[in-house]
């Protein structure tokens, strides 16, 4: 009702300005969308009140128009715009003298009515089809465990899903449109209360100054508004999880939402939540805790795993014992290459396999994955050009990047490895370490919308770790973490603590 | 250049206006006081104290504890660093002169470090690795690290304590060809042995004044005394833990012929899958070090910063990493460092235990004299 | 957003910078298939310039069988040798995996293995693990006869260690012999290792003065006795026993106290030890009765022939003057004033008097 009577002021401004009515102005309009394929216009003009009516074809409900809209104009009795305005049974119908915002909002689905007697407004009337899938279940991040629900590219539907996990009104939700072309509806949504007001205004002023003609995806405002846009890491956090979300809103952080992609981003994130699986609220914590530390040294092995072989094979061959070394030289005799070589063409057969299975239909993929993986591993330890034993730790560290819950994380952990790789060839456990040292500084050096990336080990905040490293029971989550610097730190405030323990 | 350097500037202002929590202190004074001087304090003190050098080291601790008790005193009150102590107490000339003192003290005991460290390299791993090249790659990680502002080489600190962790456990190893009796009889050494042990200690120990250069950024100033006190009480606890397997797993004379008898005990570690820590160990070294001489480079910059706003810190780092560098090459061989290192541990005694107390007095006596008239 | 980006281009060079600059200081590498590992050597008696040097180096075949190869040259330093050896390797040798040093009885008696040692304490490649032992005879010959289808240093070593852990020998390695080498008393030893149908195998001890062998202990019962006697064990040695009544038995040993006093009477320091020795009985032979009704009595006569086969045993260190079993250290543990010099003048002299206690605790699962 609000937004219909905004659009009546609208007109009564304009009319000011054009005498001529808005018809007129319109019929140029249409001469210049004669070519265009789905632009519709119909004119009435042998009628007791003459109209037209101009819509694009494949962005309108026909159903809307022919079982609502084109009776409506058949019989009601209306004289001017504003009496077919109410009787339209539609939301949000709206009056113009603009053909420049009559235009765009044509292209957003809206159908123009116009009557041609007179200097009347013209009327656009809301019926926009909706394309896309359905909520499914999550594909990137699955568990099996918990809510089998995802986001899709609507963002009506995400934020109805969040909204129907987080029944309050303290949820704020706030739209930008960004993209010169791609007039991309972005929302920021943050509990008022519990978010950082900080974070929510570092958001809101990074969307705000983004140029860029077209936004098609979250990824592009996570890249568009990171602290550090060239740094490999990504600085915040994308989710296709309508519980994670809702979970990190309650924790007190900012989620951005665009229409069109069915991953909403959180921040500010920490290094650490990039391990996180949202599993690790469903389960008992022991095991969560566990299984959140099986990911931690896996990911960290799985950089460190050919990059060692490389310095103790290469430099510092001291360090293994006689037995392992025997097994090592054995593996090592038929071999041409020197270690660093055999290893880079090993990751990179490897990294060969996942770009190709990434790329194919899902059952080829997986075809290929095991056709590639056994016929190139087998047949080059076989022909005597790989050690067995880098197969194995090339494949275990290959294994171990995939367990991070959180894909991008995934990609950064799988690219590291090449620089390490690098410099174990050229200083052996020292190139390692400076390596090592390089990017632990790059880390420290990172934030995510301004707050310490490596939190809580960097500010240490030891109370912070109840959910970091591991996951403590609910009991020790009374309060929320340090790192989001809530307006309100403990949860619950005001209930009994052993309630509506949240999933996060 | 120039307008990366105008940058670097910036930024560095705008993280240094962001203050650390008091934890932290502990951190930055124990990872400022573990360094090169872990890796060979056994064989100084040893020297001079033989079995009972274990006492030097707890002395020393006690001493160091003294000392940053007396610097909280003298900062806490006004919660200023040692560049407004001076201009307040010895007139700006004459503080200018002696802040400028610091900042040399700063950098020359940075460069030691990093030079010592350059030789256990060349000594340990790689025998022909040159200067030139080691050098020049820790110079450019240390300018990584500063040029991120005080922030990043807290964050360091913290991490160069926590992951080198894991060699501390390794001691285990050493310890099952230990043998205790060699502590025995208690008590052998006479007053004058127990003070040059403990004068050879405490360059082991030194660095902690680095914090006068941080206190002003430290939240909640004089609340972190508890946790200076526990950094310091922390090394001094480790120094003890590893001087006392050191002399049990070494006969003296022994002890005495190793160069750096701290990873001799790494020599004897054997796991099924690895063996023969010292080259782990070495490359691991690198975060003890690096993190000792950025801080300790930071605090020279941040004496120049103080002194100086205007100045421009790219310029000033650029110019001391160079000459780091130029001394990292210029020093070659075991003697020249030693000598380097010998001139460094004067210097450090002299301004920690000589040069501090007096300043403290001075300040005392004009306290007094200031409250009198 | 201009500056951050700067500033994040400074990031990005200071990473390729790292990466690039050690190219500048590229190393030799020392891929492990391309070396050739020393793992056991062994040092003879050439005559009283030169020394000759005698290695083993496996090679490791691809299925999985292992050969050595073994090189020998007379030269005058422990280093040179590996020069001269290189001109005959097809890899570069190293030093890195040294498992075992071995040194002629000749060698040790008339030169010591102190020059030897020295090049090995200073070399940073050579793990502080790695075994010394002294070959009855010729050295050289244990490396060049011993069959090679093993790797001839690991399987020394692994011969060395499986004793040392199950008691039958001290505790020895590198870093022992030095350790004890250093002290300014107490004595080091050595295993005695000798060729037996072209398989090392340990023989008994080898003690030193300093650096230079002075006497050799040969059969099991007195290394069983220099085992109990020694400071560093402390269980699972195992000892024949013969009484004067023909009674035999085998006695293993599960826990060991010992205490050495040091009496300071008059100008000659005289030393008591105590032994008190838990075991349990694994054999016996010439027993009629039920084996209870026994034990008393034998734990008895067992200790009178430990206390006398031990007596033995020292006389015979007194008289070659080594310390081995470390009195001189318990002496000094206990005496501020402590003087090295004076002890090891008198201790061939000084009296010592052994008191054994042994309790048999268990024997076996049968009565």
């Amino acid at each position: 009702m609000l937004a219909t009577h905004r659009g009546g002021m609208d007109v009564g401004d304009r009319r000011r300005h054009r005498k001529k009515g808005m018809a007129a102005a319109w019929n140029k309009q249409v001469e210049s969308e004669r070519n265009t394929e789905d632009f519709v216009y119909s004119s009435y003009p042998d009628m007791l009140r003459p109209y037209s009516i101009s819509y694009y074809r494949t962005l309108v409900n026909h159903k809307t128009l022919h079982e609502v809209i084109l009776p409506i104009l058949e019989k009601a009795k209306f004289y001017n715009d504003e009496t077919l305005r109410k009787a339209m049974p539609v939301e949000e119908v709206e009056l113009t003298h603009d053909v420049k915002k009559a235009r765009e909002k044509l292209l957003q689905g809206y159908v123009l009515v116009l009557l041609e007697k007179g200097s009347q407004a013209g009327v656009l009337i809301p019926a926009p089809i909706k394309i896309g899938r359905s909520v499914t279940t999550p594909e990137v991040e699955f568990t099996v465990l918990g809510p089998k629900e995802a986001f899709v590219e609507s963002l009506d539907t995400n934020l109805g899903l969040v909204r129907h996990r987080l029944p309050i009104t303290d949820l704020q939700v706030h739209h930008f449109e960004v993209g010169a072309n791609s007039k991309t509806n972005v929302a920021v949504l943050y509990i008022e209360g519990i978010a950082n007001q900080k974070n929510v205004n570092i958001v809101e002023e990074r969307i705000a100054t983004m140029h860029y003609d077209e936004v098609m995806d979250s990824s592009f405002v996570a890249q568009m508004i990171a602290d550090k846009p060239n740094s490999i890491f990504p600085q915040l956090l994308d989710t296709e999880r309508p519980d994670r979300v809702a979970g990190v809103l309650v924790e007190g952080k900012v989620v951005i939402m665009v229409d069109g992609s069915p991953q909403a981003l959180i921040g500010p994130a920490t290094l650490m939540e990039y391990f996180t699986a949202v599993d690790d609220y469903y389960m008992p914590w022991q095991i969560a805790s566990f299984f959140r530390v099986i990911r931690l040294v896996s990911t960290f092995l799985s950089f460190l795993g050919s990059p060692l072989y490389v310095a103790v094979l290469t430099y510092h061959y001291e360090l293994l014992p006689t037995d392992l070394m025997g097994v090592l030289i054995t593996s090592r005799e038929t071999v041409p290459f020197p270690p660093f070589l055999e290893a880079v063409v090993l990751e990179w057969s490897i990294e060969l396999i996942r770009e190709a299975g990434a790329r194919l239909p899902t059952k080829i993929g997986l075809t290929i994955g095991i056709v590639g993986g056994i016929v190139i591993g087998t047949a080059s330890v076989e022909a005597g050009l790989t050690s067995n034993i880098l197969l194995i730790v090339v494949a275990a560290s290959a294994l171990s990047t995939f367990t991070t819950p959180i894909y991008q994380m995934g990609n950064t952990a799988r690219f590291i490895r090449f620089p390490i790789l690098l410099m174990a060839q050229l200083w052996g456990l020292l190139g390692v370490a400076l390596a090592f040292f390089f990017l632990i500084t790059h880390l420290l050096r990172l934030t995510s919308l301004d707050n310490p990336y490596l939190e809580p080990l960097y500010p240490l905040r030891i109370t912070d770790f109840k959910d970091s490293f591991l996951r403590l029971p609910f009991m020790f989550q009374g309060k929320r973490p340090i790192q989001v610097e809530s307006e309100n730190r403990r949860r619950n405030s005001g209930e009994d603590a052993s309630h509506g323990g949240s999933n996060e | 250049m120039s307008k990366q350097g105008e940058v670097a500037l910036t930024n560095l202002q705008k993280q240094q206006d962001e203050k650390v929590s008091g934890i932290h202190v502990f951190f930055l004074i124990h990872s400022v006081q573990s360094g090169v001087g872990g890796l060979s304090f056994q064989r100084e003190i040893t020297e001079v104290a033989g079995h009972d050098s274990w006492m030097a080291v707890l002395l020393g601790g006690v001493l160091v504890n003294l000392a940053i008790f007396f610097m909280y005193l003298a900062l806490k009150k006004r919660g200023e660093d040692v560049v407004a102590l001076h201009q307040r107490i010895l007139g700006s000339r004459l503080g200018m002169i002696f802040s400028l003192m610091f900042m040399v003290y700063f950098i020359s005991t940075g460069a030691a470090v990093l030079r010592t460290y350059i030789e256990l390299v060349q000594v340990w791993v790689f025998p022909e690795i040159s200067t030139w090249s080691i050098s020049l790659v820790l110079i450019l990680l240390i300018y990584y690290v500063i040029s991120g502002g005080f922030q990043v080489v807290v964050g360091i600190s913290v991490l160069s304590v926590i992951l080198p962790f894991y060699l501390l456990l390794l001691l285990v190893f050493p310890l099952q060809h230990a043998d205790f009796t060699n502590l025995l009889p208690i008590g052998q050494l006479s007053f004058k042995e127990l003070m040059g042990a403990t004068k050879a200690m405490t360059f082991s120990y030194l660095g902690f004044c680095t914090l006068l250069m941080y206190y002003p950024l430290l939240k909640d100033g004089p609340r972190t005394q508890k946790f200076a006190h526990i950094g310091a009480s922390y090394t001094t606890l480790i120094y003890f833990v590893v001087i006392l397997i050191s002399v049990a797993y070494y006969s003296e004379k022994q002890l005495l012929a190793n160069v750096w008898p701290t990873f001799g005990l790494f020599k004897i570690v054997r796991f099924p899958f690895v063996e023969r820590f010292e080259y782990v160990g070495v490359a691991t070294w690198s975060f003890v070090i690096l993190d000792n001489v950025c801080l300790l480079l930071w605090a020279s910059h941040r004496v120049l910063k103080r002194l100086w706003p205007q100045s421009r810190s790219i310029l000033f780092m650029v110019i001391v990493l160079s000459l780091i560098f130029l001394e990292n090459i210029l020093l070659t061989g075991r003697r020249d460092i030693a000598t380097f290192n010998q001139w460094v541990t004067y210097w450090g005694l002299g301004i920690n235990f000589l040069y501090l107390p007096l300043l403290y007095l001075l300040g005392l006596a004009k306290g007094w004299r200031g409250r009198a008239t | 957003m201009k500056g951050q980006r700067m500033r994040s281009y400074l990031s990005y060079m200071l990473a390729t910078g790292l990466i690039l600059l050690p190219l500048g200081g590229c190393l030799q590498t020392k891929v492990i298939d391309n070396l050739d590992y020393i793992t056991a050597v062994a040092y003879d008696w050439e005559n009283e310039k030169y020394i000759r040097g005698t290695v083993a180096v496996p090679f490791y075949l691809p299925d999985r069988s292992v050969k050595n190869a073994t090189y020998q040259e007379v030269t005058q330093l422990s280093k040179e040798m590996r020069e001269k050896m290189n001109k005959l390797t097809p890899n570069p040798l190293v030093s890195g995996k040294l498992e075992v040093g071995l040194f002629g009885t000749e060698m040790a008696r008339k030169k010591g293995i102190m020059d030897v040692l020295d090049s090995w304490q200073r070399d940073p490649f050579i793990g502080r693990r790695a075994y010394l032992a002294v070959v009855d005879g010729n050295a050289g010959d244990l490396l060049l006869k011993a069959i090679k289808k093993k790797e001839i240093g690991e399987s020394i070593a692994k011969l060395i260690q499986h004793n040392i852990e199950h008691g039958r020998i001290p505790d020895t390695n590198f870093h022992h012999f030095i350790n004890v080498y250093y002290r300014e008393n107490g004595d080091p030893w050595l295993p005695l290792l000798t060729l037996e149908q072209r398989k090392p195998m340990l023989k008994g001890m080898a003690l030193f003065k300093k650096g230079k062998m002075k006497g050799k202990i040969e059969t099991i019962q007195e290394m069983a006795i220099f085992t109990f006697m020694h400071w560093d064990r402390t269980e699972s040695t195992g000892v024949k026993f013969v009484t004067k009544k023909g009674v035999m038995g085998f006695l293993r040993v599960t826990e060991i106290h010992r205490k050495i006093k040091v009496v300071q009477s008059g100008n000659m320091p005289s030393v008591h030890v105590k032994l008190d020795i838990h075991g349990n009985l694994e054999e016996i032979h010439g027993v009629r009765q039920a084996t209870d009704k026994v034990i008393p009595e034998l734990e008895h006569l067992v200790e009178k022939e430990l206390q006398y086969q031990g007596q033995k045993l020292i006389q015979k260190l007194q008289r070659w003057n080594v310390d081995p079993l470390g009195y001189s250290e318990a002496a000094r543990i206990h005496d501020r004033h402590f003087d090295a010099k004076a002890w090891s003048k008198q201790y061939p002299h000084i009296k010592v008097k052994i008191t054994c206690r042994v309790h048999i605790d268990e024997y076996g699962i049968v009565d």
